[in-house]
Order: structure tokens, then sequence, then C-alpha cells
């Protein structure tokens, strides 16, 4: 027998078991609702699983179970009747995670409004009636729909991605949620998605190994299941022999998205909302694939060995000069290519080089593409404490990073460390503004905030005397997330928002507690804008159309220096 | 690159004149099945074939062949000119919505057959059929009516490998949040179909080409899932596969003929697979009573039936003592295997130096029942003492060509289990065993053979010989196997016999009439077929309805020539009792060669 491929893969779920109390144990009841309408769900899956004690402020870390630690059982399985009702029995004293998933919802955990909220620990306590538990679950949506070829005929064995757009620290990003690949008819269904905006996209013939489902849905395989070991073994394979050569077709069609409707880029995508538990059939693509480009890379003579990215889709290539130089087969499109090495000879010896060119892939001029790189420029400088004449000798403490924007993939981002005198030397890889933000500051300043302008224009020249200024005393808001009846509303996000929106290094968000508490510090003075939500999509109020709609509701609020401001928000309910 | 491109170039500009004067001609047209139809577009491929058969029916193609293609216009013709004498095999492939055809197929999911081309030979008239792929889609819902979703789908076949009754999956997919699901590019022909709650099995699976032979095999640990009972204790389960129409017995399952283009529906109810998990638990000990640690522990089952080979393993401690989890009742083998209480190296660990001492082996094999006879309950407080492998001196005594003094080849001599269960760890752990050279009688060894039944294998035997016989003691171990229940002091006497008969034979039709690509088995006689598998020998008949086979062993047999069967299907007493009257006795002698005319066995052209 011809072995033609073989998979191995081996999971097994481990389970740290939770610290057992001497306690006697005790029930658990509780009731799975779907959000919204609060309509009790049956037959939901649930896992009660504990989690290692609040770590003590100076204790030894707990050590972690080797790899290889056997299976155990300290995982505690639950399933909901007719009436949505939940009930553990023998559960000891301790503290946990309590997970309820179910086919057609997002999972959902202990603490969770909606499907963007941050789960919570249960503590669970010996003695007494414990309170009843509520879990929220949201729907999941499906997308659905057929995949034409240009001249009407399904096409089959496509990928299908749905993407959603999110915006870690202000900057956009494409994150995968869900993906699929068409059957004979061409036709497909990406289902078990959390509500929100999403791009969907053709990608090509489907790779080899095949695509996961959505992770966020995936209940266990029968209600009422917690596997605590799956999926292991191997697969040997046999292939007819009049396709053993077919495989070979098979990767070379990856990686040039056509996005709904008909758009070539993610920028020109038609947006799709998903409603909670929507089914949006019908979301039909035409599908060919581009054509490709053989580009090819010189220049970047002057060091031995390279690193390339091109992005977007960020592909990197490794080379080496003048014997090895990459060369990339791209879609066509615009790309820009980022250069990093270091150098050699007698001006950039052993110095981090840097460069980047933008350009087209065009199939009528297959270009090659010169890079050239460069030395980085040294930029000098000092910081200050306002109000004080001395250096501080926590000054040494003090972390600024130096963000170039737009930012560059592949170009290193440079981290500066300060001498007790306030001085620094960065280097900066290649021409451009920079962004100074403040990562680090000791206790003694904690209340500093960087007061000075906060973007440098860097070009070819190295910068001597830019001074960076930390005021003294930033500002601080508190206050109480007010739900629709004036309740406090524990678990929500509170943001804050600064009124330059394209500051994203003044963003603040935080998580009320218990009691519906918040509270921000090191406020940078200026016009800031606060808002509450039930449960929203993490980083979302980067996005401006999202703002819009409700930038009327809430009033500015003005911080100085010093400002001890209290002011309760109004949450902006779920639905 | 460029190098090979102009050495090409220089053999190509050599040969042309000559090439041209002696290449042969190919013509032909492709049609749609069971139509008048031509087809368009589509890719036909003659590929060099090296002629040897890696298994029935499969060449092995030589790499880096040369291979043509030529795609069709609408009528459907090709034509291949200036081709090199010689063997080929001619495919033709459209989209995934036909099946791949082949030259001298005798239907759509039979294999092809060797197309050979002579000096300035002009073949014509070949025509090559496509038929299209069929699919199965249906809903497959919970033990509440529910929609059952992430559940593993899958399309297999029962084959027979190397005499081993085998699944074999040819496609497989997943159910979506409606529990619907559409197995698709399925050759026509026989299918099992079963439904498996997922975690079972990868959830990532590509999708497979249509294929008219093999699939994908699985072997694999068992999932393991906890479930709360009513009175709220904690128990474990696992899943089985339910298999088409709503069985989770493998026997009972209906097979699925499907027809070229058809769409069948078949819906499943995967609750009844749950089912709850036993548990063995233990120590192994050495005879002198210490424990021994690190021991690997694998429990095959005995008679795998299902479309994947689950085996529960386990690895003992430093205390020696184990528990393996998630058995389903069953009749198991258990095997002990151990490197000297030394741990196993992880994959991947390179070997250790040559010269370096080697870990003593111990293995065991060890049938045990486990949840049968209304037993319920967990093992706990199994003892297993490991026992250290015997090392087997072997000895071959080789039998030259009468009238010839041919050297002996080099041989050499392992071991397979018998049965050889999936799941199973190797016969022979060590991996020093050798090629045996002439006058190294310290390789001439078997290592660390621990207790079990198995079978011994010798390669190197030339194809005009045979296996003549090998004995350990007075034990016939060629008939009866090798079983291991302590230390040996005997050696292994095989002998070689390099004077092994011959057959000759021509298959024809109801007109007396050459038939081609006829499969042929060569199978010993019905008592003893179950024992020697080693005797089974098959082929295909070429282009003039011929056969020949060679190093067959003396003794009698009887012969069968199908219009159209499944590869290794003759190994299934089943399937091949209906046609024993049907086949054709021969007798077999040392030396000599029989000639034979054989009677084709025609397909049943009868739909389920």
């Amino acid at each position: 027998m011809k072995l033609r491929q073989l998979l191995f893969f081996l999971t097994v779920l481990l389970i740290a078991d939770g610290a057992h109390s001497q306690q006697p144990p005790v029930a658990l009841n509780g009731v799975v609702v779907e959000t919204g309408t609060n309509r009790p769900l049956p037959r939901v899956s649930l896992e009660l699983r504990p989690v290692a004690p609040a770590p003590v402020p100076g204790a030894p870390p707990v050590p972690q179970p080797p790899p290889s630690a056997p299976v155990t059982s300290a995982r505690y399985p639950g399933l909901t009747d007719e009436n949505g009702q939940f009930a553990f029995r023998n559960i000891p004293p301790g503290r946990y995670t309590l997970t309820a998933s179910k086919n057609g919802f997002v999972h959902s955990d202990y603490g969770q409004r909606g499907p963007n909220g941050k789960s919570m620990i249960l503590a669970v306590s010996g003695g007494g009636q414990l309170p009843g538990i509520q879990l929220f679950m949201t729907p999941a949506g499906a997308i659905a729909g057929h995949v034409y070829d240009s001249n009407g005929e399904p096409y089959p064995y496509v990928q299908m991605h749905a993407r959603r757009i999110t915006y870690p620290a202000g900057q956009r990003t494409l994150t995968i949620t869900g993906s699929t690949y068409t059957d004979d008819l061409g036709a497909y269904r990406i289902y078990g998605l959390p509500p929100g905006q999403y791009l969907l996209s053709a990608e090509g013939e489907t790779p080899s190994q095949g695509i996961l489902p959505v992770a966020a849905s995936l209940a266990p395989p029968l209600p009422g299941a917690v596997v605590i070991q799956g999926i292991g073994g191997s697969m040997g394979y046999t292939a007819d022999p009049a396709n053993q050569r077919k495989p070979a077709n098979r990767s070379s069609n990856i990686g040039n998205p056509v996005y709904f409707r008909t758009a070539n880029n993610d920028r020109d995508a038609l947006p799709i909302d998903l409603r909670p538990g929507e089914d949006l059939q019908g979301m039909d693509i035409t599908f060919s694939i581009t054509p490709r480009v053989d580009v090819t890379f010189s220049g970047m003579s002057n060091s031995p060995n390279f690193l390339l990215t091109i992005s977007p889709n960020p592909i990197t290539l490794r080379g080496s000069s003048p014997n090895n130089m990459p060369r990339a087969v791209l879609p066509v499109g615009s790309y820009v290519v980022a250069a990093t090495g270091t150098g050699v000879g007698a001006d950039a010896s052993n110095r981090a080089l840097a460069g980047y060119v933008a350009f087209e892939a065009n199939p009528s001029n297959p270009p090659n593409i010169n890079v050239a790189l460069n030395p980085p420029v040294s930029v000098l400088g000092r910081i200050a404490l306002d109000g004080r004449q001395d250096a501080d000798p926590d000054l040494a403490k003090v972390r600024i990073r130096l963000r170039r924007i737009p930012s560059i993939p592949g170009i290193p981002v440079p981290t500066v460390s300060t001498a007790s005198s306030g001085a620094f030397v960065a280097q900066i890889p290649i021409e451009g503004d920079y962004v100074i933000e403040v990562l680090e500051l000791p206790d003694s300043l904690r209340d500093r905030y960087l007061k000075s302008e906060s973007v440098i224009h860097v070009s070819g020249q190295p910068l001597n005397d830019v001074a960076i200024v930390l005021g003294a005393r930033a500002g601080q808001i508190e206050g109480t997330a007010l739900g629709e009846t004036k309740v406090a509303m524990s678990n929500v996000t509170v943001v804050l928002l600064p009124d330059q929106r394209n500051r994203t290094d003044l963003y603040k968000s935080v998580t009320t507690d218990a009691s519906g508490r918040f509270r921000f510090e090191g406020i940078v003075p200026g016009q800031y804008k606060l808002f509450a939500w039930e449960d929203v999509e993490p980083d979302i109020w980067y996005k401006p159309e999202f703002m819009r709609p409700i930038e009327e509701r809430n009033k500015a609020i003005a911080i100085v220096e010093g400002s001890r401001e209290n002011i309760d928000v109004l949450v902006i309910p779920l639905r | 690159m460029k190098m090979l491109l102009s050495a090409l170039f220089a053999v190509l500009t050599t040969l042309a004149p000559q090439t041209l004067r002696n290449s042969a001609t190919l013509e032909g047209q492709v049609m749609k099945m069971g139509t008048s139809l031509s087809m368009a577009e589509v890719t036909v491929e003659l590929v060099r074939s090296s002629g040897v058969p890696v298994e029935p029916g499969v060449v092995q193609l030589s790499g880096g062949s040369p291979s043509r293609t030529f795609k069709t216009g609408t009528d459907g013709r090709f034509r291949f000119s200036d081709v090199v004498p010689g063997e080929y095999r001619l495919y033709a492939t459209h989209s995934n919505a036909y099946a791949p055809a082949e030259y001298g197929q005798r239907s759509p999911s039979g294999l092809g057959m060797p197309l050979v081309l002579a000096a300035g030979q002009s073949k014509t008239g070949i025509t090559l059929t496509m038929t299209q792929t069929a699919s199965i889609s249906g809903r497959v819902t919970d033990g509440n009516r529910e929609p059952a979703a992430f559940t593993s789908m899958l399309a297999f076949r029962i084959v027979y490998r190397q005499g081993v009754r085998t699944v074999e999956v040819v496609q497989s997919v997943l159910t979506d949040d409606r529990g619907e699901y559409r197995l698709f590019w399925l050759v026509p022909g026989r299918y099992y179909l079963s439904a498996m709650p997922i975690q079972a099995r990868p959830y990532s699976l590509p999708l497979s080409f249509p294929s008219r032979v093999g699939g994908a095999l699985y072997t694999g640990t068992p999932v393991i899932a906890l479930r709360a009972s009513d009175a709220g204790d904690v128990f474990e389960e696992t899943y089985l596969p339910m298999y088409y129409p709503g069985t989770l017995d493998i026997r009972s399952s209906k097979p699925i003929m499907l027809r070229a283009g058809e769409n069948l529906r078949a819906d499943f109810n995967v609750g009844p697979t749950a089912t709850r998990t036993l548990q063995i638990a233990g120590t192994i000990f050495l005879s002198a009573g210490q424990p021994l640690p690190n021991a690997r522990l694998e429990l095959a089952p005995r008679k795998p039936e299902g479309h994947s080979i689950v085996v529960p393993t386990a690895n003992a401690d430093a205390n020696g003592n184990f528990s393996i989890r998630g058995i389903v009742p069953g009749s198991y083998f258990l095997y002990v295997t151990s490197q000297g209480g030394q741990p196993f190296p992880a994959p991947g660990t390179p070997p250790p130096p040559p010269g370096s001492p080697e870990p003593i082996l111990m293995t065991a094999t060890i049938p045990l029942d486990i949840g049968l006879n209304a037993q319920t309950s967990d093992l706990n407080n199994l003892k297993i003492q490991a026992v250290t492998g015997a090392n087997i001196p072997w000895q071959i005594t080789f039998e030259p060509r009468v009238g010839s003094s041919t050297t002996p080849p080099t041989f050499n001599v392992s071991l397979v289990r018998d049965p050889d269960l999936a799941g199973a760890p190797p016969a022979l752990l060590s991996t020093r065993n050798v090629r045996a050279t002439p006058g190294n009688q310290a390789e001439r060894l078997l290592r660390g053979v621990g207790s079990g039944d198995f079978r011994v294998t010798i390669s190197g035997v030339p194809k005009t010989g045979y296996v003549k016989s090998i004995r350990l003691g007075s034990a016939d171990i060629l008939k009866d196997g090798l079983h291991m229940a302590g230390p040996v002091r005997d050696e292994l006497q095989i002998v070689v016999s390099d004077n092994a008969g011959q057959l000759d034979g021509v298959v024809l039709d109801f007109k007396r009439q050459p038939f081609s690509n006829a499969t042929i088995a060569l199978l010993p006689e019905f008592n003893q077929r179950a024992g020697r598998l080693d005797l089974f020998k098959n082929s295909t008949s070429n282009e003039d309805g011929k056969f020949h086979f060679e190093g067959v062993a003396p003794g009698t047999y009887k012969i069968f020539a199908w219009e159209d069967i499944p590869p290794d299907d003759w190994y299934d007493p089943e399937v091949v009792q209906p046609y024993e009257s049907q086949g054709t006795s021969v007798q077999i002698e040392e030396v000599k060669t029989k000639t034979i005319e054989v009677r084709v066995i025609p397909t049943v052209r009868s739909e389920p």
C-alpha cells in the first residue's frame, strides 16, 4: 500500500486540578436563558471547572501540571431541563468557571451579559443556601449562499471565510471567525457566528488540511457531555492513481480573496451585519482566480541575510544577497514590502538596517522591486519632570515606545529605556511620523502623564534634542455605571474616549466591579467623553461609524491637571 | 534546472530521428457514460508505467516519468503521436463532477490496465467513458430530535488489505448547525455510511477527490466525555458510529449502491451512539516482584470491525501502576511493551549511536474480555508480570534452481503479529534486526520476541522461488504460525527453494475469445486458505487475455478470473464462496510450468 499522507494529531485536554477544600460539598442551581428574551433554554450543556485559587501577592506561583499529566475528573458536567434549569450536586467549595454551550448559540460563561462580555469566577463557599445562578446565551447566526464562476456555474471546493473587523489598540485588523468550503453545488454555510459585522470572502481552493468550524459555538458531541480527551489518532491514506498528480493543483490558488459582493480588497467589501440568530441566505459571490504576478526583489546588498515582509496578508521571505534573492508569486494588487537586515561594511557594520517600498503587482509588467536598506536614524532626547529641576533616579524605570503612523508590517517598533538622568537614545528604522507612547511608569511617578507634544517627525537627519515632559498630576475619573432604573450594573464596559479620536494612546476602558463602580487614572488633560455598554464588541469604539449615532448622548468632560471627577454613566443596554 | 534542461535537449536531439521512425500513435474519444455524447474539456493523460504493481491494480508510476496530456475539444477526440514505444497507463479526468476514467476499465469504480505500444504501432478507436459522481445528503438529529451539529459523516468501503477486512473512508464531512450534511464526489459503486458525534474524529478533514480505490484508515485513542446521571453521579462515556440505516453493528449495516449522478438521501439519529465506558487498572511487575515502570499499554480490539480502530492506551507510572480508560465492552488483546523500564523516546528522537547497549525488551500479549458476560464493572488490580523477550536465532538453507549454481541471495527474517491488528505495537521492538550477511551469525537473530502469536516473513526470496519450510524444533511454523509463551531454545530452520512452479494462462469469455483486464486470483485449496495468506497470488489479464504467475509453491490451487471485482476481495471467504464452482483447480509442481485456460466470471448486472 502506498502511504500518501500521514497525519498525526493528538490533543489531550488537561485539567488543572483545583484546590480541594475540606468543607462539605454544596449544591448549585441555576437557569440558562436567551439574551434579550429571557426565554429558558432546554438541553444546554454546562461545564463547571475548578480554577486555581486567586494568587496571593508574594506567594510562589502555583505549579502547572506537566503536559503529560493524566486526565482527571475534576470537572462537572451539567444539562438544563425543559425549563432551562440546571443543578450541580456535591460540589466542593472553591472557585470555578461555568460555561454553557448549545448548538445554535454562542458559548457563554458565568458573568457574561452578552457574547462580548467578560467571564467571571464563580466563588462557591460552603454552608447556607446559594442564590440561583443565571446564564445568558446569545443565538448564533449563519451566512449562507452559493459561489459561481464567471460563467454562472457552481464553483465547488472554494474556501470561504467570515472575518470580523477588530480594532486592537485602534488598529483596524481583520480576524477570521468562521470558515467553510463550497460543496459540489457551489453551496456554503458558515454557522455558529456571534452577532456582529462581517466581511465575507471566497479565497480559492480549499487547503488540503481542511477547515475548522467556528470555535465560539462548538457544542459537545451530545448535550450534557464534557469532553476530557478527544481527537487523537492517525490516518493513513491511499489514493486513486489517476488522481495522484492532482494535489499539486490544490495549493496554488489560495490567498486571492473576492469579497462580498464583488470587491477584490477588504476596504471595498460590503460589510454584512449579522443580528443574533439571523440566518442570512443568498449571500452569493462570483469568484474567479486572480491572475498572479511573479515579483522579484533586488537591492539589500549591504546585508548578507535579510527578511522581507510583504503586506497586506503578510508573507515573510528570507533571503541572502547576492545568491538567494527571494521572489514571490502574488495576486494582482497593491503591496508594501518591508526589509530588515544586519549591515556589513564600514558605514553599516552590525547595524540594524531597514527599508520599504510600495509597489503594484501588474501582470503586463512583472516588477523587480529594488529595496534599499538604510541604517537607522538616531533620536536623542531627555525626559523631564514638569515642576522639578532635578533628575529623578526612578526615570531609569520609565519605558517609552515610538510607534510609526502608519505602521508598516515587518518594521520593528522601537522601545526605549531612559537613563536616570532622563536621557534616552532611540534608533528609528525608517523615516516618518512617530507617536511617543509612555509604556511603563514606576510607582513613584504613577500620576505622571505625557504633557509634551506626542508626535515627532523623523527625516533622514538625526534629532538631538527631543524634549519629553511628564506632567505632575494626571486626571482621574471615578463613578458608577447605572442601568435604566438607575441601578448600579456590575461587569459592564466603561470607555473613556478623547475628543481627539486619532490619539489612540489616550483611549481607556475598564469593567465595573461587583458594585458597579469604575475608576480611570492617568488621564492626560483634555476633553473626553464617557460611555458604558452592557455588552459591546471589544475596541469597536475606535470605529467612527459605530460611535456616530450615539456620539451626542453624553456630554464632554474637561480634564485638567489634577482633576478628580466623580461622574456616573448611563449604560447603553444590550438591545 | 538549466543544466538539466540542456542535458535533456541533447538527448532528444540525438534520439529524435530514430524516435520518429519507431514511434507509436494513439487515438481515441472520450464519451459520457450511457450516452452517445462526446466529452469536451477532458484532460487525457498518457503516463509511462514502470509495470510493477505495488498492490492489485495499482501501478507505481515511475517518478518524473514522461507524461503527456491532451485536452479534448467538443468532439471529445484525443491523439498522441510520436509516442516512445512502451507500457503506459491512459487516464481521463474532468472536473470532480466526473470519476476518473482509465483505459481498460470494466466499471466506473474499476481500475484499468496497461496499454502496450509497440514500435511503429498506430492504435486507434480507443474509447474512454466518463461517469458522473454521486452524492449522499441528509439530516442528523440527536436523542431529542434536535439537529446534531458537528457530526462526522463518513462514506466508506469495506475492503480486504493483505487479507484483513478493512474499512477505508472515502469521503468525510461534518453536519452543519441544522444537522444537514452532503457527501459528494463519490464514484458510483457500493458504499457504507456512518454518523458519529464529533470530537471522535479529527473534525478538520480534507475533502477527497473522486477516487475509484483507496481512502483513509483511522486508528486512534478513544474520545472520553463526562456525563452526570440523574442522581448526580459523574460517569465517562464515548461514542460509537451509527451505521446506515440506523444500527450500531457494522455487520447489520446496509450497503448503498450509488448510481451515476444520483443524490441519495439518508437521515440519521445519533442519540444512541453514546455509551458508558469502563476502565482497567493494575500494576506491572518483574518476576522478582519489583514494579516495572514506564511500560506502554495498548488495548486493541480482537475483532476490529468499525470504521475506525479505537485503541485505548496508557503509560505505567514510575511504580508500574496504570489505568486505561475509555474502554467499550468487548474482547481485546492487551499489549504491554517496555524498554527495560526506560521511558520510550519521544517521536523524532534520533536513534542511539551504534554500539550502545540495547535496553532489555519486554512484550506481552494478553487476551482480555472486558465488560462481557454480564460483567459491567471496571477491572481493577490487574497484576501483569513482564517477561524478557526471547532472542531467536535463525538459519536459512537455500536450494538453488535445478541445474544452476546461483549464489544464495541475502535474506532477512522478520515477524508480524497474527492477526496483525491495527493499533498493536510492532512484533519486533528492536530496530537492530539488520540484514543477514554471509558468515555473520550474530545478526541472524530475532531480538526481544515477547509472548503472542506471530507469522514469520522472509524477504529476499527470488521471484522464481518460494518458502519451502519453516520449523522450530518439531513445530511446523509455516503451517501453524509461531506461538510464543516463554523462552525458546531451538533455532528457526528455514528452507527457501528457487524451484517454484509457474503458471501460464489465458482468460476466455463464453465465446472462447480472449478476455482482457480480468482480475485473476490464485488461491490455495479451500481448507488451507485461512492459514496461508502468503500463498495467495493475483494478476490481471493483458490485452490478449494472457496472464503469468511465477514463484508458486507446489500444491493444489484454485484459480478464479473475474470480469470485475474489488481488489483483495478474494481474501473474504464469503465473497469467494458463491464462485467456488466457477474456479478451476490446478496442481503446481516444482520447477514445472503449467498451462491453463480459465473461463471469465461475468459481473452480475443487477441493481439491488
